[in-house]
């Protein structure tokens, strides 16, 4: 038994599904491009190629390739025309609790590789403003490219460290904290993910998920949302790193309840190994391979009260 | 304006897109919606007119590429090709699908007479299979019925792939 994911053996819902489930190869799946098509044309253009595909229960421009075309749908030509974007279900979550109004003003603090900002881009129909930042410079090069597929106009390009984000308080309508992480959830595309995280990487990731998250809440405007997201199941990650951020706030967030219609999911931790979290922790969502047959993914929303 | 936002110095419509779009057959108010920004000496990008961009941090990027102004002819980009092209009514040509293949895998694409109904003569045109904009072409004075494909290698399909 991997020891990296035996650890939480008393807190996965049905252990022996996980495992199966980390076995088996990760589903396709991707959304339509609304700025550039809707989803009836895409799905019909499927049915007429004989591409064999579902929908998503859950998002109704969401899909799930099989077959041939679930091996490289970057030759379909969809694709290649930037009307659907591929992405891994677990991951197209954060983007349900964000829900932007016209003319926004939304960054992303770790962009790359950028499919989460693509989303913020398109649900606001090419208005406001989409801040797709990321510290690495090689890995804005993969935004750049989904942002020119995509017919992206509202993105606006920055290169800097998130937990120092160097812009005014209280600037942002909706902030999304998609943190570096172990990415132990990422294990059925990449075996390699699910590895006991030695313990002076871990404290250096968790000290750099606090910063990014307080920094967060502070760039944040009053009455508006953050979101926290992880595709890691270790709750050092999450809720630990919630827990410390949030007590280290000058103000109380407001929970925002993750759940969805059509997505099963566990609440997040109210404790772990002898720590007690905060008790509004149950609004968080983990997702766990099994459940949905995903990756596995972390996701907590708030918003910013409006006096404090 | 908001303090610590960016007043961009916008470049002229009419005079940067006004030739495209006459070209193209695209009313000019299509382009009220949105700006044109020089970010480089190389070319022009198009944002959204309500698009906010402050002084910290600095933008390392904006918006679409839109067109290659470093040039004697200025150029749409592919970004932008595929931008317009749903709304292009002229110097518009129709391919069946294996010119279609052709022109993504950027071999030239031989025309026949029925693709020429909308072009005005040589120069650019944009290409359409079905109802997909595949992007832009260019057709040569002294061949007007070979077609260049001005897919950019990284978006070009391997000879032979049939993406439909």
């Amino acid at each position: 038994m991997n020891a990296a994911l035996d650890r939480y053996r008393d807190i996965v819902d049905d252990f022996q599904a996980l495992t199966d489930a980390l076995d088996r190869p990760l589903p396709t799946t991707g959304w339509v491009n609304t700025l550039k098509t809707d989803a009836e044309t895409l799905f019909k253009g499927f049915e007429d190629a004989g591409v064999d595909y579902s929908r998503l229960n859950w998002k109704p421009d969401g899909f799930r390739l099989e077959g041939v075309d679930a091996k490289s749908p970057g030759r379909r030509i969809e694709f290649l025309l930037g009307h659907m974007q591929i992405q891994e279900e677990a991951a197209m979550l954060p983007m349900y609790f964000m829900e932007p109004a016209e003319g926004d003003r939304i960054v992303d603090l770790c962009a790359a590789p950028g499919n989460k900002t693509a989303q913020i881009a398109v649900a606001l129909r090419n208005r406001g403003t989409v801040i797709a930042n990321d510290r690495r410079v090689a890995r804005m090069r993969a935004i750049r490219n989904t942002s020119d597929r995509l017919g992206l106009l509202n993105l606006v390009m920055t290169n800097c460290d998130a937990a120092n984000f160097p812009t005014p308080t209280e600037r942002y309508d909706r902030v999304l904290a998609d943190v570096p992480c172990s990415c132990q959830g990422t294990s059925r595309k990449n075996p390699d993910a699910l590895y006991e995280t030695p313990a002076d990487v871990l404290h250096a990731l968790v000290r750099s998920q606090r910063a990014i998250l307080e920094r967060a809440f502070r760039i944040c405007k009053p009455g508006g949302r953050v979101i926290y997201a992880t595709c890691t199941y270790a709750p050092e990650e999450n809720e630990a790193v919630i827990d410390d951020a949030i007590a280290r706030l000058p103000f109380e967030p407001e929970w925002i309840p993750c759940r969805i219609d059509g997505v099963v999911s566990s609440p997040g931790l109210e404790s772990w190994e002898g720590r007690q979290y905060s008790s509004g922790m149950h609004n968080a969502m983990r997702v766990w391979p099994h459940q949905n047959d995903t990756g596995g993914f972390f996701v907590a929303a708030w918003n910013k009260p409006e006096r404090w | 304006m908001e303090r610590g936002i960016i007043e961009f110095e916008f470049e002229d419509m009419n005079e940067s897109v006004g030739v495209i779009a006459t070209w193209f057959g695209i009313p000019l108010d299509f382009f009220d919606d949105y700006r044109l920004v020089r970010t480089n000496t190389k070319g022009l990008h198009i944002v959204n007119a309500d698009i906010q961009v402050e002084n910290k941090p600095k933008a390392e990027s904006i918006g679409l590429p839109f067109v290659h102004t470093n040039m004697a002819v200025w150029k749409l980009t592919q970004p932008a090709s595929l931008f317009l092209g749903p709304h292009c009514t002229r110097n518009l040509i129709m391919l069946d699908r294996k010119q279609a293949c052709d022109y993504l895998a950027r071999k030239p694409v031989m025309l026949t007479d029925d693709n020429l109904h909308e072009c005005d003569g040589p120069g650019y045109v944009m290409v359409r299979f079905g109802a997909m904009t595949l992007g832009l072409a260019f057709r040569h004075r002294d061949d007007p019925m070979e077609l260049q494909s001005m897919v950019p290698k990284a978006w070009a399909t391997a000879d032979g792939v049939d993406p439909f």
